[in-house]
């Protein structure tokens, strides 16, 4: 019935990037979650300096969840550089109500992942005067957004760690108007728009 | 029992928390992504419960997650039609997946789709694109 092509792109970072403030941040948490990491595998407690492994732990947890509580603030307050105030204001409403949500449903301790808030703050830069995209929250915390237009053309992004994403995107086959294209991968949240728009034209219908 | 393909003709419901839902109402695909260390996405056979009418089949799945969830009234509860979604998968991506009986001791109806794992994003949007009916869970917690 359809033609179908699947493609999985698996590039990494080609050069040396900048360190932007942001990026300095994203490294602090990396390290901080990972040193949390290590505490909690520490399962018997060794007296140094009069202060437990368990008690260092209990005040690392907490000193990572204020870093990300601040880091997401961060960004979140970064969101206002490219877009107008209207946009800006409707996406951060959705990902704090989206962000209440999830810790209704996963605990108080679940949250927006900073990574991912990081990988969709690089991506949707690059797209001023777009249309607001729907957006969902993946268990871990992790932006999911999605664009829908006439004769089944859908561009959806899921934004993981490291600055990576997934995406997909499907078409109306120009040549074969019953047909639909569609490609999904992996690539780099400041070249995806690259990769979906030579294959599927995204851009074409994604601006209003 | 356990293992055994459902059959194509049936239906299932999947839980889908608020956080999965999109603004203008549809359901995300990451709705049916896996959770970490998941073999295969939860779902329940509806023709399983042997109901009448499918609000009657809602109401009882509704019923049994319950018990093993925190139900939200904001979340909804997509319909597929099994063959509709195996043969939409298998014609776009190329992928098979497959519906299997999971029955559990407090939930005979309990199923999985299996194969999703082959292209997560892919496979979730084309499944989302086959939902047939959504519910929505307040009507029935009020039941």
């Amino acid at each position: 019935m359809l033609s179908t092509t699947s493609i999985a792109y698996q590039p990494g970072f080609t050069g040396l990037e900048p360190l932007t403030w942001s990026r300095i941040g994203g490294l602090f948490s990396q390290l901080f979650y990972a040193k949390a990491e290590d505490q909690e595998r520490l399962s018997e407690p060794i007296i140094r300096t009069g202060v437990s492994e368990n008690e260092w732990g209990e005040e690392l947890s907490e000193l990572t969840a204020q870093w990300k509580e601040q880091e997401i603030q961060m960004l979140l307050e970064s969101l206002s550089t490219a877009h107008p105030a209207d946009f800006v204001e409707m996406i951060k409403s959705r990902l704090l109500s989206l962000r209440s949500m999830l810790q209704d449903e996963e605990g108080p301790a679940a949250d927006l992942s900073p990574d991912s808030l990081r990988a969709f703050l690089v991506f949707i830069h690059q797209l001023p005067g777009v249309r607001r995209p729907n957006m969902a929250l993946t268990s871990e915390g992790e932006v999911y957004t999605r664009w829908k237009g006439d004769n089944g053309r859908l561009f959806s992004l899921h934004f993981i760690s490291g600055e990576k994403v997934r995406f997909a995107a499907f078409r109306p086959n120009p040549r074969h108007r019953r047909l639909v294209q569609r490609i999904s991968g992996v690539d780099a949240a400041d070249t995806v728009l690259q990769t979906a728009d030579a294959a599927c034209s995204v851009l074409e219908w994604l601006r209003p | 029992m356990i293992g055994e393909l459902l059959p194509s003709k049936d239906h299932t419901a999947r839980y889908c928390p608020p956080s999965k839902l999109l603004e203008d109402g549809s359901v995300s695909a990451i709705a049916f992504y896996l959770r970490p260390g998941e073999p295969y996405v939860s779902v329940e056979w509806l023709e399983c419960l042997n109901q009448p009418t499918r609000h009657q089949e809602i109401r009882a799945v509704v019923g049994i997650l319950a018990q093993k969830l925190s139900l939200k009234g904001t979340a909804g509860i997509a319909v597929t039609h099994i063959r509709d979604v195996c043969d939409y998968v298998a014609e776009t991506s190329g992928f098979k997946i497959r519906f299997v009986h999971e029955p559990e001791s407090n939930d005979p109806a309990h199923s999985g789709i299996y194969g999703t794992d082959q292209d997560e994003m892919m496979i979730a949007e084309l499944i989302a694109e086959k939902i047939t009916e959504m519910h929505a869970v307040r009507e029935f917690l009020a039941d």
